[in-house]
């Protein structure tokens, strides 16, 4: 009976070819890959330089420590980083060593950057300016650093403008630690 | 029951090998992701006074009470029994603030002080009020006790006061240590 199992076939074809026309309902969840994200940026303030100096801001960005300059106005914070990725996943963390800008014979030399991560669960420093740090049950972390401002060499003028990179590797795949 | 347990051995060994496997390979494709933040730091100019003329109240005949004011733009004004005489010409101080473009300060100068006799002829120790300072700043165009740097990061600030003597008053020269400090707003 071959045209008994065609119309059979030809039943059962109509009502799918309705539901593909309709939104899809369910989408399977994509895998989740590591992300970085800048959320805000490392800001120094605005500080009175008579010559060589240093500003420290803690990843905090609260206690800032000035070695003659004077604070002016506006107050300093710590760049904020968002890292994302999987559940419980490890990540380790880098930060530069040392970032030098010039402007004539004054240079400033920005170091001595220090992260400290909101969700603190195996959070530990593992190298020069290397972190690890875990991401929490949501796949998400985020990181506060801070850093050293030192002006040698006079002051330099229209100040100090600079990029602070951070990159992220995972250690592990999360979950399945 | 020896088999099944092999069985589930095998099985275990298996899940760790799929595990580690899953690890490994995340490792290895594990790229570096790297994000960028700006750095910023906005460092001024600190500010510079310096000092260009005395602040001068001129010689003054003071027989009978009185004050003269000297303006921070030059104009003098006396009142009661003064008299200026000729000769040392009286004029407000003038300092030279140096600084960053375009930014206003605060000049803080006291509210009084008291001129000393330092020369004369002899006579016991004395002193006159001196007080009522006010500030001119040129680049603000404003008498008061804020002032403005340029766009070249300069100004002018000039300083008058009132000083007054009393009837008496023992003839000499009379000077006043004038602190003026000058401060970002």
């Amino acid at each position: 009976m071959p045209g008994a199992v065609l119309l059979l076939v030809a039943a059962f074809a109509a009502p799918s070819a309705g539901l593909l026309s309709a939104p899809a309902p369910v989408r399977a969840p994509a895998e989740r890959q590591l992300q970085v994200e800048r959320l805000q940026s490392l800001s120094f303030g605005v500080f009175v330089a008579p010559g060589e100096g240093s500003v420290t801001v803690p990843p905090s960005g609260l206690d800032v420590a000035y070695e003659h300059v004077f604070p002016m106005r506006g107050s300093p914070s710590g760049a904020v980083f968002q890292i994302k990725g999987k559940p419980r996943q490890a990540v380790e963390v880098q930060l530069p060593g040392q970032i030098e800008t010039r402007s004539g014979a004054a240079h400033a030399v920005l170091h001595a950057f220090k992260a400290e991560a909101e969700y603190r669960t195996g959070f530990e420093a593992v190298g020069p300016n290397a972190y690890r740090v875990e991401l929490d049950a949501s796949g998400r972390n985020l990181l506060h650093v801070g850093g050293r401002l030192d002006l040698r060499g006079g002051t330099p003028q229209s100040g100090v403008n600079a990029d602070l990179w951070l990159s992220a590797r995972a250690l592990d795949d999360g979950a399945a630690r | 029951m020896r088999d099944h347990g092999f069985a589930r051995a095998a099985f275990a060994w298996s899940g760790a090998a799929l595990a580690a496997g899953l690890a490994g390979q995340a490792v290895a494709a594990g790229r570096r992701v790297t994000a960028i933040a700006s750095v910023r730091a906005e460092i001024v100019r600190p500010l510079q006074a310096i000092a260009l003329s005395p602040l001068s109240f001129g010689w003054v005949q003071a027989g009978l009470p009185g004050t003269v004011t000297v303006s921070p733009r030059g104009e003098v004004t006396l009142a009661g029994g003064a008299k200026l005489m000729k000769g040392d010409p009286a004029g407000p101080a003038q300092f030279q603030i140096r600084g960053e473009p375009g930014l206003f300060y605060r000049v803080n100068i006291p509210a009084s002080v008291q001129a000393v006799r330092r020369a004369g002829p002899p006579a016991g120790p004395a002193t006159l009020a001196a007080g009522d300072f006010r500030a001119w700043s040129q680049t603000a165009a404003a008498t008061g006790l804020v002032g403005r740097l340029d766009r070249l990061g300069a100004d002018t600030l000039t300083i008058g006061g009132t000083v007054h003597a009393p009837g008496g008053t023992p003839p000499g020269w009379y000077t006043i240590t004038l602190p003026v400090t000058v401060a970002y707003e």
